[in-house]
C-alpha cells in the first residue's frame, strides 16, 4: 500500500495504490489519520489503483468516518473500479462513492490553507478578574487557615494545588496540583500509585476544592488564535502563543485556555501533600525527590493537553514576591497547568470553548496533570512547553495586580 | 512467615568495586503469599534471595522464617526448610545421576545425609506418580541421567524436587528465564499450580511484568538495593503492566532529578 497526497482546493486527495487488505489496513489507517491531525478534514481517496479492498479495509474505513465526524469532517472515494467499486457498492457504501472528482484536482500549495494564523474576535470587551489564593509558600508549611475553599462554575477557568476531599481535614495528606476550566477539573492525586483524576459537573453537582494556592480567572474570552505548524514556525513555544495572545488583546496582563496537539511538555507535579509538610520536615535536594516529579525529559508528544493560566507582561514583576514564574522569554511571567488527554482531533475554525472542554472530560481520563516550567539549566535544559497545533482562548486581566 | 529486617549486604567493601547490593531491605511476606520481585539488572533481587537462602551471611539484619531466626545458620541447614529454583537449569541438579536418583535426593533432604540413599519400589512408584502431573513424558525415563533431558524438563523437575516435602518457603529466582517461550509457559504453569496446591509462601524474582501481575498477591520493586515499591491487597489488585512501567518511569526520572533539577524548582515552582 502506497499512499501519495495532492492538495486541492476542496480538500485533500489522497493515492492508494495497492491493496486493502488486513495486512495494509492499519498502515492506511495510520496515513490517513496524520491527515485528519494536519487538519485535513475534507479527504478524497483516489482508488484508480486500489485494486483490492476486504472486511478489514472497509473496517478501516469505517473507523475514518468515525473519526472525522468528530470533527465535522468527511472522507469520498474517486475513481474506483473492479472489484473495489463491487465490494463497496455491494456492503451499502455507495454514499462514500463519488461519480464525479472534485474540481480539476489542480494542486495548490499545501500549505496555503494552514499557514494563515486565524484569529476569530469573540466579544470585544470581554475582560477576566483574577483572584489569587496563597496559604503555601513552597517548601514551608502550609497554613490551614489560609486555605479556601473553590468553586470553579461555568465562567471560570482556575489552575493551583488543591484536593477535591469532601472536608479540609481530608485534603491535608490529598493536595496536588489541579487545572478547572468551566466546571470540569483535572488533578493528580500526590502519591505514587494514583492515575489522575477527574471531576464533570452534571445536573446540579458542580465541584468544589480545597486549595492552598490558586489563581481563579472568572469572566469571558475575546479572542480565539487557531495556531498549526508553519515553515518559518513549525511548534509553538508558550512563550510565542502568550505574546500573540498579548498582541491580539492589546494586553499586558492575560488569561487563557489553550488545546493542542503536544510537541513536547516539561513540568512537574507533587508525589506528597504539602499537607504533610511540618517545620521538622526536610524538602532539600535528596529528600526533595520524595516531595516533587519532574518529567526529565519532553513528555506526551502527539497527545493533547489542555492548558490554562495567567501571564504578564513587566520587566518590575518580582516572581518572589507574585503567584507568576518566568518564561522562556525575558519581562515575561505566568503560572501555567496542564491537563494531558490521549488525542482526538480538534475541528478547524472557530470553535467554542465549553464543547471543547467537554470533549476532552468526556473522553478517556487524562494521563497526567502537571505544573509547567520553564527548565533554562545551561547545558542539560529541557527548554519551554511546545505545541504543534490547537486553539488559544483568550482576553485582558483586569486586575493584574493580585498576581 | 518470612521476616526480613533491615538486611545490609555490600560486595567488595572498600574497594574501588564496591556493590552495596542491599541496603537496609525490610520485609514480612505472610503465610501463603506468593509475591513477585521486580527491578532492574544489578537492583539486588538476587542478592536478597541468596541472603535469604543463606549463601552468605548479611552484613546487618536479621532473618527469620516462621518465628526461627535464620540469619547465621549456614546454607544447608535452611536447605530443608527452603526450596529452591534457579535461572540456569543446570544448577539445580546433578547431570550425571538419573532422575530417580535426583528426585531421592530431594525426598531426603534435609532427613539424614547418605549420598545415594536406596530407592525402593514404593518409592519408585511415588516418583512415576509426581513425574507424570508434569505431563512431560518423563515417567518412563527414570533412569535417564538428568543431563539428556531438556532445561524445560530440567527447570519441571527441580521445581518438583524443590518443593517435593513442602517447604516453608520457596524461592524462584527467574527461573523460567532461560528457557524457549513454550517451555517457560508449561513451567509458569507447574510453577502456579504447585504453588496454589500447597498454599506456599513464595519469593519469584522475574523479568517478566506479565508474570508479575498474573501470578501474584503481591509486586515488590527493588532499586539500588533498597525496595522502593509494595503493591499489596487490593492495591495489588488494580495494578497492569502500564502501571508497572510507569513505576519504572518515575525511577528512571527520578534518577535525572540531580541538584540542578532542585535549583531550577526553586525559581520555577511556587
Ligand atoms: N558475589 C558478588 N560479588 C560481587 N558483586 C556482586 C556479587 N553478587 C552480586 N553482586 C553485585 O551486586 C549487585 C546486585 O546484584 P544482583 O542481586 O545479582 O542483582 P539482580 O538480581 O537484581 O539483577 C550488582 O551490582 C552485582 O554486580
Ligand atoms: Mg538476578
Amino acid at each position: 500500500m502506497q499512499l501519495s497526497q495532492t492538495k486541492i482546493k476542496e480538500g485533500l486527495v489522497v493515492k492508494a495504490v495497492g491493496r486493502l487488505d488486513a495486512s495494509w489496513a492499519d498502515l492506511f489507517m495510520e496515513g490517513m489519520l496524520q491527515e485528519v491531525r494536519a487538519g485535513e478534514h475534507h479527504l478524497f481517496i483516489d482508488a484508480s489503483e486500489l485494486t483490492y479492498v476486504s472486511s478489514a479495509g472497509i473496517r478501516s474505513l469505517i473507523l475514518l468516518q468515525k473519526e472525522l465526524f468528530t470533527v465535522q469532517g468527511w472522507f469520498r472515494i474517486i475513481h474506483a473500479v473492479g472489484m473495489v467499486r463491487q465490494t463497496l457498492a455491494l456492503a451499502g457504501f455507495e454514499q462514500w462513492l463519488l461519480e464525479k472528482a472534485p474540481g480539476k484536482e489542480e494542486p495548490c500549495v499545501r500549505e496555503a490553507v494552514t499557514d494563515k494564523p486565524a484569529c476569530f474576535n469573540l466579544q470585544w470587551d470581554a475582560a477576566l478578574s483574577a483572584r489569587a489564593i496563597s496559604a503555601w509558600n513552597p517548601w514551608n508549611p502550609v497554613r490551614m487557615d489560609q486555605c479556601r475553599k473553590l468553586v470553579v462554575d461555568e465562567q471560570s477557568f482556575a489552575l493551583g494545588i488543591g484536593s477535591a476531599a469532601d472536608t479540609l481535614d481530608q485534603s491535608r495528606e490529598l493536595f496536588g496540583e489541579f487545572m478547572a476550566i468551566q466546571g470540569c477539573v483535572a488533578m493528580q492525586p500526590p502519591d505514587e500509585h494514583s492515575r489522575p483524576d477527574y471531576l464533570v459537573p452534571e445536573k446540579s453537582f458542580l465541584p468544589e476544592l480545597h486549595s492552598i494556592q490558586a489563581i481563579l480567572c472568572r469572566g469571558a474570552m475575546s479572542h480565539l488564535l487557531r495556531f498549526s505548524p508553519r515553515t518559518e514556525q513549525p511548534v509553538h513555544s508558550l512563550s510565542t502563543l502568550i505574546t500573540e495572545a498579548m498582541r491580539v488583546t492589546e494586553a499586558s496582563a492575560i488569561g487563557f485556555v489553550i488545546a493542542g496537539e503536544i510537541e513536547g511538555l516539561v513540568g512537574a507535579s507533587l508525589l506528597r501533600s504539602p499537607g504533610r509538610i511540618t517545620p521538622e520536615t526536610s524538602t532539600d535536594f535528596p529528600a526533595m525527590r520524595d516531595w516533587i516529579n519532574f518529567c526529565g525529559e519532553r513528555m506526551f508528544s502527539g497527545e493533547q493537553a489542555l492548558i490554562c493560566g495567567t501571564a504578564l507582561r513587566n520587566e518590575q514583576y518580582h516572581p518572589q514576591q507574585g503567584a507568576l514564574l518566568p518564561l522562556a522569554e525575558p519581562g515575561l511571567f505566568a503560572h501555567l497547568h496542564a491537563a494531558v488527554f490521549p488525542y482526538q482531533p480538534l475541528p478547524n475554525g472557530r470553535i467554542e470553548l465549553a464543547a471543547t472542554v467537554r470533549r476532552f472530560f468526556n473522553g478517556p481520563p487524562p494521563r497526567a496533570v502537571l505544573h509547567l516550567l520553564n527548565d533554562s539549566r545551561p547545558g542539560v535544559g529541557l527548554g519551554e512547553s511546545a505545541l504543534l497545533r490547537g486553539a488559544c482562548w483568550c482576553a485582558t486581566l483586569s486586575n493584574p495586580e493580585v498576581l | 512467615m518470612l521476616e526480613l529486617v533491615n538486611l545490609h549486604k555490600t560486595f567488595m567493601p572498600g574497594t574501588a568495586n564496591e556493590v552495596r547490593a542491599l541496603q537496609g531491605v525490610s520485609l514480612t511476606i505472610q503465610p501463603g503469599t506468593f509475591a513477585v520481585l521486580i527491578g532492574s539488572n544489578g537492583s539486588g533481587k538476587s542478592t536478597l534471595l541468596n541472603a535469604v537462602a543463606g549463601s552468605f551471611a548479611p552484613d546487618a539484619g536479621t532473618i527469620r522464617l516462621n518465628g526461627c531466626d535464620l540469619t547465621r545458620l549456614p546454607e544447608h541447614r535452611r536447605a530443608a526448610r527452603i526450596g529452591r529454583v534457579f535461572q540456569n537449569p543446570f544448577a539445580g541438579t546433578a547431570a550425571e545421576m538419573s532422575i530417580a536418583e535426583n528426585l531421592a535426593l530431594a525426598m531426603h533432604r534435609g532427613k539424614h545425609r547418605s549420598l545415594r540413599p536406596a530407592l525402593t519400589r514404593n518409592a519408585r512408584t511415588q516418583m512415576a506418580d509426581r513425574i507424570r502431573e508434569l505431563k512431560m513424558d518423563l515417567e518412563n525415563r527414570l533412569d535417564n541421567p538428568i543431563g539428556t533431558l531438556s532445561g524445560g524438563q530440567r527447570q519441571a523437575l527441580t521445581l518438583l524436587m524443590a518443593t517435593w516435602t513442602r517447604p516453608d518457603l520457596l524461592l524462584l529466582d527467574e527461573h523460567t528465564a532461560a528457557l524457549d517461550p513454550k517451555s517457560a509457559a508449561k513451567v509458569t504453569a507447574l510453577t502456579q499450580s504447585i504453588v496454589q496446591r500447597e498454599k506456599l509462601t513464595t519469593l519469584m524474582v522475574t523479568h517478566s511484568m506479565q508474570q508479575a501481575v498474573d501470578m501474584s498477591d503481591r509486586i515488590i520493586m527493588m532499586h539500588r538495593g533498597a525496595i522502593v515499591q509494595d503493591y499489596r491487597d487490593e492495591h495489588k489488585q488494580r495494578i497492569r503492566i502500564p502501571d508497572l512501567m510507569a513505576a519504572f518511569d518515575r525511577l528512571a526520572r527520578r534518577e535525572l532529578f540531580d541538584e540542578s533539577v532542585a535549583d531550577l524548582l526553586k525559581s520555577q515552582y511556587a
